[in-house]
């Protein structure tokens, strides 16, 4: 096993204690429509400084195909990574995902951002399709590039 | 064995294979077409290039190119996002990159039939069996065509198992490299095989962090060709710290965006550059040519396929179950079966149980159980074997002869041999008489003659089976039929008498027949089944379906059933028949040389030669050597003969007489021709033979002593013969 998916799954164990405040926010995501294979896809925060933060949920962990998640790989290399959730395969062309994490209150409404990569094979690679504030107002956006179709975040 | 593991899997596999095989071929031309969008290599850096591009776009994020050459620039700024294929001696847009929703169809189908993970493992174990059939396949090929060296003669044998193998000959390579391949990399894909993809480069601990450089003044990338580039990721504007990352043909490595030097840099793995010379062999991406090339391979697959899968279940249907078998140490009888298809099965279950009916205590097994010793009550062993392909044992007689060697006693038994074998291979029946030759050399008694039947002929087993019966004090009438073919009715038109001083009576006959009948042509074989007799006599057709006649030349046999038949059939009498194709027995095609051909005959051996004769549309030239008796008893087809002399269908006509003063046989003609004949065979000229044995082992003695090397004029297709 490499390096870094021992990074990743041991991370997964430590990240986001049980800390009494935090909220539960739910994100739902559609990735394009096309005709291909299917779309990786990591949603993670970042800090005031434009640093990482944690990476919240990630689609793949087949460390081959990490590099296409730009913006994110480029973080992940800089700074090393945290996982809090894996969803097993690629997602599927126009398909949705939908998951919760429990996010602490000292990074809602404080300057941290929220921000999604997304790449498929022969579909380009979009870094930061999203990229919005982490507020505590419920957001509804669609990628600035095309590729993240729809993108909620509910407090 | 060896067609087990064949034919098994392949069988299994065969409906993913051909999924894998068309969708394969249609992605094999993206290679192609993506060449067409790249602009010629240039001596550029790829400095030089990405000035160009950011000069042309605003905020450039990524340019790649792909393996046959094509650039494309990703780019994301207040007007929006944009990937376009560029000029890289310009900079500028040509248009934007469209992914192909066909060809990303048939790549998701291509690698997982559209069900994930599951259909990934499938599509893996298809490409395996696919390798697998190509490796077993090509040893089958070699043992079918007898031997290494002759892998590229001229095939034989029935339509489809021909069709089996010309095709597999033709795209062999193809599906080797594209099976070895797909096998490599859905290893890869499940990592039981390392890529050398995993392992990033770490980031570079320090970078200098003042302002960028101009692109163009960054020495790695000046040191960079462009042909060699595959991907350069720019730096996240505004982050001074961040670095350009390139990777290359030969590795990766991160670009100082203040310096200009290479901070780190990795060269590929071994195992990595497998993978993308693998990769390249598979896909076609940077070798379009041969992608196109395993491309039209594949297509291929599917023939193989279906015809593969037509040729086992043939197999099957022949399969019988043994019924009654008299165990080894009872039996008064032990027959012992050679067969590779399970046709030969079917003669000798057909054998033991008109045996059984009569009482006698018969046990019947594959010749490699062959146990001499657990034989006490025997009194006979029979041995009814074919030969595979050019002469080797087939498969249920393969240790035989090894059996054989141990076994030192002479036994009190008698035995005999039976041959299935096919007269259009170089070595008919050869296993048949290499048994025969064996067994006599170790001292065993015969108590009948080896004898051999040609192409599965139920009237030669029925004739066997007299002898058989003869010498056993039975009454054996075998009628085994391997497979009854629709029957058609046909009804006599013209008929025309020949006879020799009232003896040698010969008739040539046209019929009528239904206009469903199946098209034939002369040379093809009609099956005519006498009344009182479910076992049908083959006839040479002298006449083509166009014709719109079916005629054949019949001599009257002494206590024959079929031929005084026809010799009594009176104009508008009906019969019952069918047509045997006779693929082997034509003439070549015209081709460009409208090569000649040379006939030779006797008696009724003529009449496919006048249909040949009749087809000749392109006046090749044609020679006929031809034996009758009398020039006033069997003048066959005189009249349309000279017609077809003056018309030029057909080039000289050479009769020798038999009952003539200075009487002559034909191949005293071809003795008296011999430079004419060298001179055709210079030509490529291809020799026809049809008429009686004697007739036929004469003309080839004739011919050999001409210097004609008669087996590899066989193996090419340039002699054949109808031989009865």
């Amino acid at each position: 096993m490499n390096k870094l998916a021992k990074i990743l799954l041991i991370s997964t164990a430590i990240w986001l204690p049980q800390i009494a405040e935090a909220r539960n926010v739910t994100f739902d995501l559609t990735v394009k429509s096309y005709t291909g294979p299917g779309a990786y896809v990591v949603v993670y925060i970042t800090r005031p400084d434009n640093q990482l933060h944690s990476t919240i949920w990630l689609n793949s962990k087949e460390e081959k195909y990490l590099p296409a998640l730009m913006g994110w790989h480029r973080h992940a290399l800089r700074q090393g990574v945290r996982v809090d959730g894996f969803s097993g395969a690629s997602l599927g062309a126009g398909k949705s995902a939908k998951f919760s994490v429990n996010i602490p209150e000292s990074l809602i409404d404080t300057g941290y951002k929220i921000q999604v990569d997304a790449a498929a094979e022969d579909q380009g690679i979009a870094a930061k399709d999203i990229n919005i504030p982490l507020t505590s107002a419920n957001a509804n956006t669609t990628g600035k590039r095309g590729f993240i179709t729809a993108f909620s975040m509910k407090m | 064995m060896l067609r087990q593991l064949h034919s098994l899997p392949g069988l299994f596999a065969a409906v993913f294979v051909i999924i894998l095989a068309l969708s394969g071929a249609i992605m094999s031309i993206e290679p192609a077409l993506d060449k067409l969008n790249a602009k010629s290599p240039t001596q550029m850096n790829v400095a030089q290039m990405a000035a160009l591009a950011v000069k042309n776009h605003q905020g450039v994020e990524l340019i790649t190119q792909s393996a046959n050459g094509t650039l494309v620039v990703q780019y994301f700024n207040d007007d929006g996002a944009g990937n376009d294929i560029f000029d890289p001696q310009t900079g500028q847009s040509l248009k934007p990159q469209q992914p192909s929703a066909i060809f990303g169809f048939f790549k998701l189908l291509h690698r997982t039939f559209y069900v994930g993970t599951t259909g990934r493992v499938v599509a893996g174990i298809a490409v395996a069996i696919m390798f697998l059939a190509c490796f077993s396949g090509l040893f089958m090929l070699a043992k079918r065509l007898g031997g290494w060296r002759h892998l590229f003669a001229s095939s034989k044998g029935k339509k489809i198992p021909r069709l089996h193998v010309d095709v597999s000959r033709l795209i062999i390579i193809g599906l080797f490299i594209t099976s070895l391949t797909g096998t490599y990399m859905s290893l890869a894909k499940f990592e039981f095989i390392d890529d050398g993809k995993g392992g990033f480069l770490p980031f570079p601990e320090a970078t200098l962090g003042t302002d960028p450089a101009p692109i163009d003044q960054l020495t790695a990338l000046q040191n960079t060709p462009l042909t060699n580039l595959r991907e350069l990721r720019f730096p996240f504007p505004d982050d001074p710290f961040d670095v350009f990352t390139i990777i290359t043909a030969d590795g990766q490595g991160y670009i100082d965006q203040a310096s200009g030097e290479m901070l780190v840099y990795q060269a590929n793995s071994l195992n990595r550059n497998i993978f993308e010379f693998f990769y390249m062999l598979h896909t076609g991406q940077g070798l379009w040519w041969l992608g196109i090339l395993l491309g039209l391979s594949a297509l291929g697959i599917p023939i193989m396929a279906v015809t593969g899968t037509i040729i086992w279940w043939r197999r099957q249907k022949s399969s019988t179950k043994i019924t009654a078998n008299t165990a080894a140490d009872k039996a008064e009888i032990i027959i012992l079966v050679g067969s590779e298809t399970n046709v030969t099965w079917g003669f000798a279950q057909h054998l033991q149980q008109k045996l059984t009916a009569q009482k006698t205590k018969t046990h019947i097994a594959a010749m490699n159980s062959f146990k001499p010793k657990t034989y006490k009550t025997a009194q006979k062993i029979i041995f009814i074997t074919s030969t595979y392909g050019d002469g080797t044992a087939p498969e249920s007689a393969s240790q035989f002869l090894q059996k054989l060697e141990k076994y030192t006693d002479i036994p009190k038994y008698k035995y005999a041999v039976l041959g299935f074998g096919d007269k259009q291979f170089n070595q008919y029946s050869k296993f048949a008489n290499d048994i025969d030759a064996a067994l006599h050399a170790k001292g065993w008694q015969s108590f009948l003659p080896l004898e051999s039947i040609n192409q599965q002929s139920s009237h030669a087993f029925e004739a066997w089976g007299h002898k058989l019966a003869e010498k056993l004090n039975l009454q054996l009438e075998l009628n085994h039929i391997v497979s009854q073919p629709k029957i058609y009715e046909l009804t006599l038109k013209t008929s025309q008498d020949y006879n020799h001083n009232n003896e040698f009576f010969t008739r040539i006959l046209q019929f009528s027949m239904p206009e469903n009948m199946p098209k034939f042509a002369a040379g093809d074989l009609v099956a005519i089944i006498p009344p009182n007799s479910h076992i049908a006599r083959y006839y040479s057709l002298a006449t083509s379906s166009t014709d719109g006649l079916l005629g054949i030349c019949v001599s009257k046999k002494q206590g024959g059933l079929c031929s005084p038949y026809l010799h009594d059939l009176s104009v508008g009498d009906q019969l019952q028949a069918y047509i045997q194709p006779n693929e082997n027995f034509k003439p070549n095609k015209p081709n460009k040389a409208n090569t000649p051909i040379i006939m030779i005959g006797a008696g009724t051996g003529i009449a496919p030669f006048i249909g040949f004769i009749a087809d000749n549309q392109t006046k090749r030239d044609m020679h006929l050597y031809w034996g009758g008796r009398h020039p006033q008893s069997d003048a066959l087809y005189q009249k349309p003969l000279t017609e077809y002399l003056t018309s030029k269908h057909l080039s000289s006509f050479n009769i020798a007489h038999s009952r003539v003063e200075n009487s002559q046989y034909v191949q005293q003609k071809l003795t008296q021709d011999v430079e004419k004949i060298r001179q055709l065979m210079a030509q490529n000229a291809q020799i026809i033979v049809c008429g009686g044995r004697a007739m036929a082992d004469n003309v080839k003695q004739t011919l050999s002593e001409m210097g004609i090397d008669i087996e590899a004029l066989k193996r090419n297709k340039r002699y054949i013969e109808d031989v009865y």
